[in-house]
C-alpha cells in the first residue's frame, strides 16, 4: 500500500512536471494551472451533457437523457483511451519500476488507475448533471442519482478495456506487420472524428428530436449493452444491473489482465530474422523523398499534431456532404433588415469557386507539416548532411510531403464540394487551383521559418511542434496570407458579375503563383546556407 | 586521399575549435587521431565530412575540396559518428536501401555487400527490425555497414569500437584492414591507445586544438608504447 501511495505520487509529480518543463513555476502552482485546465473542460463536458438532458428531459425522454449522455462519457473516455494506447503501451518507466522491490500488483494498479481514474471523471461529468436533471425536472426518486453515480464508478471499464485491447493489437500490429503505424494513425484520426462530430452536435441532435417515449425506447434498444446500463440507472432492473456489472466487472478484470501481461514483458515478438529481405532500388531523389515520406508517418503522435487542420477540413466536408450546404451557417443565417437573405441561392458559379478556396485554404493554413521538418531531423542530421545529397533536394522532399499530403484530400473535398453546391466543373477546377497554389505556398513558407526557428535539441517528436516558433509564425504568416487571398475573393463576389468574379480569382492565382516563385527564391540561396549551417 | 592544411576553427564564442591543423592521410594508410576529451578530435573530424564550417585553411578528399565541391567530396567519403543517432522508425534494411540509393549502389551489389558485413557483424537476422529497438552496438554495427557499402575512398571514423562487442571489435578491424589494402584510406579518432598502437599506419596526436606530434607509428613511440609516449606528450603541451 505504501509503494502505491508513493507510486501514484510520482504519476502525479510527473503528471505536474509536464506542464511545468522548466521547472521555473512551483509544484502547487503547476498542479493548481493543471486543475483550472481540467475544470475548464469538465465544465464544458458538464455543459453539453446537462443541457442535452434537459432538452429530452423538457420531451419527456427522461430515459433517452441517461441513455445519451451514457453514450456520450463512453465515447469521451474511448477518445482519451485510444489516443493514449496508439503510443507505446510500456512506458518508459516500466523497467526502471520493475527492477526495483515494488510488487507488480501496485505497478499494475498505479498504472491503470491514473487511466481509470480519467475515465470515471468523463463518466460523472456527464451522469451526474445528467441524472440529476433527470431527478429533479423529470420527477424521479432520488435512488435514480445515486445509481447513477455508482454506475459512473463501473462504466469506464468498457472504454478502458477496448484502449487496451486496442493498445495490444496495435502493439501487435506494429511488430508483426508494418502496418502498425498506418493503423494507428487511422484510429487515432477515426476516433477524433467520432469525438468532433457527436459531441459538439449533440444538444442540436437532442433538439431537433420528435420521438415518442416508446419510440426511443426502440431507439435504445440498437445497442442493447448500452440500454441494459440505462435501465439499471433509470428503473433498477435487476437483470439489467447484474447484466451491468458483468459487462463492466469482467472487461475490468481483463484489463487489469492485459496490464499486467504488458508490465511482463511478454509482448507479442515478431520473428522478423526470416523475413525476406528487401534489396529494391531507387533514384536519389526517390530515396530521398521515400525516407521524408516513412519519416513523417512513422510517429501518430507527430501526425496527429501536425495533420489537425487537414483531418478538420476533411470530417466538415463529410458532414456538410452528409447534411448539405444550407446547413452552413454563415451562408444560411444572414438576416437584412431583419428578413433573412438566401444568400445560398445568389452565389454563382465562380463565387462558388472563391467560397471553397477560402474554406480549405484556412485549414491548409493551420496544417503544419514543413514548419517541424527541419526541426525534426534533430541528432540525426548529420545522416543527411554528411551524405552526397543536393540541400535543395533535402528541403524539397520536405515540401512535396507536405504538399503530396494535403493536396490529393483538399483536391477530393474541392470536387466533393463542387457537387454539393452543384458549381460545376469550371468552378471546381479553379478552386482546385487556388487550393493547390496556397498549399504550396504555406508549405514553403512554413520550410522558411522551420529554417529560420530549426531547434534540433528536442527529446520528443512532439515539443517540435508544440513549442517550436517555427509552426507559430507559420500559422500566423500563413492565417495572414489567407485572409490577404479572402479579402480579394471577396472583393471579386462583392461586385458580383461573373467576368469580374473570374478576373478577381485569376489575380488571385497570379498572386499566389508570384508568392509562391518568391518563396521558392529564398529556400533556394537563403535556406540552403541556413540548412547547411545546422548542427545537431 | 585526405588533406588538410593550417585548419582552423573557431566557435562563436572566441573558444578555438582547432588551430592550424595540418596533416595527410594517404592511400592504403590507417591514420589514428587521437587527443583527451575537448582536444578537437571530433571538430576536425566533422570539419572533413562537412559537418562544421571553418574559417581558415584547406580540406581535399582524393584532390576534391569540401568547400568547392562538397557533393562530389561526400560521394567518395563515408562518416561513423560517435553517437550514430540513426532514423529510429525505420528498419535496418530501409536505412541501408536509402544509403544504397543515395550512393547508387546497384541492387545485386548491395544485396551481396550488406549479407556479407551483416553476417560478418552478426546483425542480418535484426535487419528487418526498427532502428529503435536496436542497442547502441547494433547501431553502430548498422552505421559500420552503411558506411562500408559503396566502397568510400576515405572512411572517416569517431571513436568506432565504442559500444562493440570483442568480436565485432575484431570484425571491424579486419574489415578496415581489408579496406585499406584495396588502396582506400581510413581516418578515425579513438581512445583506445592500444588499438591506435596495432590497427594504425600513422597517429597524430592532437591537444588543445593543436596536432602535437604525427607520423608513423614508429616516428612517434620510438620504442616506448604508445601510451607513455601519449601521456608524456600532452603533460609536455600544458
Amino acid at each position: 500500500m505504501r509503494t502505491l501511495g508513493l507510486l501514484l505520487r510520482t504519476e502525479f509529480l510527473s503528471l505536474v512536471g509536464s506542464y511545468n518543463k522548466k521547472g521555473k513555476t512551483s509544484v502547487i502552482v503547476a498542479a493548481s494551472v493543471l486543475i483550472l485546465v481540467g475544470l475548464f473542460m469538465v465544465g464544458m463536458f458538464a455543459i453539453i451533457g446537462g443541457s442535452t438532458a434537459f432538452m429530452l428531459v423538457e420531451k419527456n425522454l427522461d430515459e433517452f437523457a441517461i441513455y445519451l449522455s451514457l453514450s456520450l462519457s463512453m465515447i469521451i473516455a474511448l477518445m482519451f483511451g485510444v489516443t493514449n494506447s496508439t503510443r507505446d503501451a510500456r512506458s518508459n518507466d516500466t523497467d526502471m519500476l520493475l527492477a526495483m522491490p515494488i510488487p507488480k500488483s501496485s505497478i499494475v494498479i498505479s498504472k491503470l488507475l491514473g487511466m481509470y481514474l480519467l475515465d470515471v471523471l468523463c463518466a460523472l461529468v456527464m451522469m451526474v448533471p445528467a441524472t440529476l436533471i433527470v431527478v429533479f425536472v423529470g420527477e424521479h426518486p432520488f435512488s435514480l442519482f445515486i445509481r447513477g453515480l455508482v454506475f459512473s464508478f463501473l462504466i469506464p471499464a468498457i472504454p478502458l478495456f477496448i484502449s487496451l485491447l486496442v493498445s495490444a493489437l496495435i502493439g501487435f500490429l506494429r511488430k508483426a506487420t508494418k502496418f502498425g503505424q498506418i493503423a494507428s494513425t487511422l484510429l487515432s484520426m477515426a476516433v477524433l472524428l467520432l469525438y468532433m462530430f457527436v459531441v459538439p452536435n449533440i444538444s442540436t441532435y437532442a433538439d431537433s428530436l420528435t420521438i415518442t417515449a416508446a419510440e426511443s425506447v426502440t431507439k435504445m434498444k440498437q445497442i442493447l449493452p448500452f440500454y441494459w446500463i440505462t435501465e439499471a440507472i433509470y428503473s433498477g432492473d435487476l437483470l439489467c444491473v447484474v447484466l451491468t456489472l458483468l459487462m463492466t466487472l469482467i472487461p475490468l478484470a481483463l484489463a487489469v489482465y492485459i496490464h499486467a501481461r504488458g508490465l511482463n514483458g511478454v509482448d507479442f515478438h515478431a520473428d522478423n530474422s526470416k523475413k525476406e529481405r528487401s534489396y529494391k532500388s531507387s533514384s536519389v531523389r526517390k530515396a530521398v523523398f521515400s525516407m521524408e515520406f516513412r519519416r513523417y508517418f512513422s510517429s501518430t503522435n507527430y501526425i496527429m499534431n501536425t495533420l489537425f487542420g487537414t483531418v478538420f477540413l476533411l470530417g466538415i466536408t463529410v458532414m456538410l456532404a452528409f447534411k448539405g450546404i444550407g446547413e452552413i451557417p454563415v451562408l444560411s443565417e444572414i438576416t437584412v433588415d431583419g428578413e433573412s437573405v438566401d444568400l445560398i441561392s445568389k452565389i454563382t458559379a465562380p463565387g462558388w469557386a472563391a467560397v471553397w478556396a477560402l474554406f480549405i485554404n484556412f485549414f491548409g493554413a493551420i496544417t503544419y507539416t514543413t514548419p517541424p521538418s527541419v526541426s525534426v531531423e534533430g541528432k540525426r542530421i548529420w545522416l543527411s548532411k554528411t551524405l552526397p545529397i543536393p540541400t535543395k533536394d533535402i528541403l524539397f522532399a520536405k515540401v512535396l510531403v507536405s504538399v503530396l499530403i494535403f493536396q490529393p484530400i483538399s483536391a477530393a473535398c474541392c470536387i466533393a464540394l463542387a457537387i454539393i453546391s452543384k458549381s460545376g466543373i469550371l468552378s471546381c477546377l479553379i478552386s482546385i487551383v487556388i487550393t493547390c497554389l496556397f498549399q504550396l505556398l504555406a508549405s514553403l513558407i512554413g520550410l522558411i521559418f522551420g529554417l529560420i526557428f530549426a531547434k534540433l535539441d528536442w527529446t520528443n517528436e512532439a515539443q517540435v511542434i508544440k513549442s517550436g516558433f517555427a509552426v507559430v509564425m507559420s500559422m500566423l504568416v500563413n492565417l495572414g496570407l489567407a485572409l490577404l487571398v479572402a479579402g480579394l475573393m471577396v472583393g471579386g463576389l462583392l461586385i458580383g458579375k461573373v467576368e469580374l468574379t473570374y478576373a478577381f480569382l485569376g489575380g488571385t492565382i497570379i498572386l499566389l503563383a508570384g508568392l509562391s516563385v518568391g518563396a521558392y527564391a529564398i529556400i533556394t540561396h537563403y535556406g540552403v546556407r541556413k540548412y547547411e549551417s545546422l548542427n545537431g | 586521399m585526405l588533406r588538410i592544411e593550417h585548419l582552423t576553427k573557431t566557435y562563436p564564442g572566441g573558444k578555438v575549435g582547432v588551430a592550424d591543423l595540418s596533416l595527410e592521410v594517404k592511400p592504403g594508410e590507417i591514420y589514428g587521431f587521437i587527443g583527451h576529451n575537448g582536444a578537437g578530435k571530433t571538430t576536425t573530424i566533422k570539419a572533413v565530412v562537412g559537418l562544421h564550417r571553418f574559417e581558415q585553411g584547406t580540406i581535399t578528399i582524393d584532390g576534391i575540396s569540401v568547400i568547392a565541391d562538397p557533393l562530389k567530396a561526400k560521394s567518395v567519403t563515408a562518416y561513423i559518428p560517435d553517437n550514430p543517432e540513426l532514423y529510429d522508425n525505420l528498419s535496418g534494411m530501409q536505412y541501408l536501401n536509402f544509403v544504397a540509393d543515395v550512393f547508387r549502389v546497384p541492387k545485386k551489389e548491395r544485396k551481396a555487400k550488406i549479407e556479407k558485413y551483416a553476417s560478418d557483424l552478426e546483425i542480418l537476422g535484426a535487419l528487418n527490425n526498427q532502428i529503435a529497438s536496436y542497442s547502441h552496438g547494433m547501431k553502430q554495427k548498422l552505421a559500420i555497414i552503411g558506411a562500408f557499402l559503396h566502397e568510400p575512398k576515405l572512411l572517416v571514423m569517431d571513436e568506432p569500437f565504442v559500444g562493440l562487442d570483442p568480436k565485432a571489435a575484431f570484425a571491424v578491424k579486419t574489415m578496415m584492414r581489408e579496406f585499406c589494402d584495396k588502396g582506400n584510406a581510413i581516418f578515425f579518432s579513438t581512445h583506445v591507445l592500444e588499438v591506435a598502437e596495432k590497427l594504425c599506419d600513422k597517429i597524430a596526436i592532437i591537444k588543445g586544438g593543436r596536432l602535437v606530434a604525427c607520423g608513423t607509428m614508429e616516428e612517434v613511440k620510438g620504442n616506448a608504447s604508445l601510451e607513455e609516449v601519449f601521456l608524456e606528450i600532452t603533460e609536455e603541451a600544458k
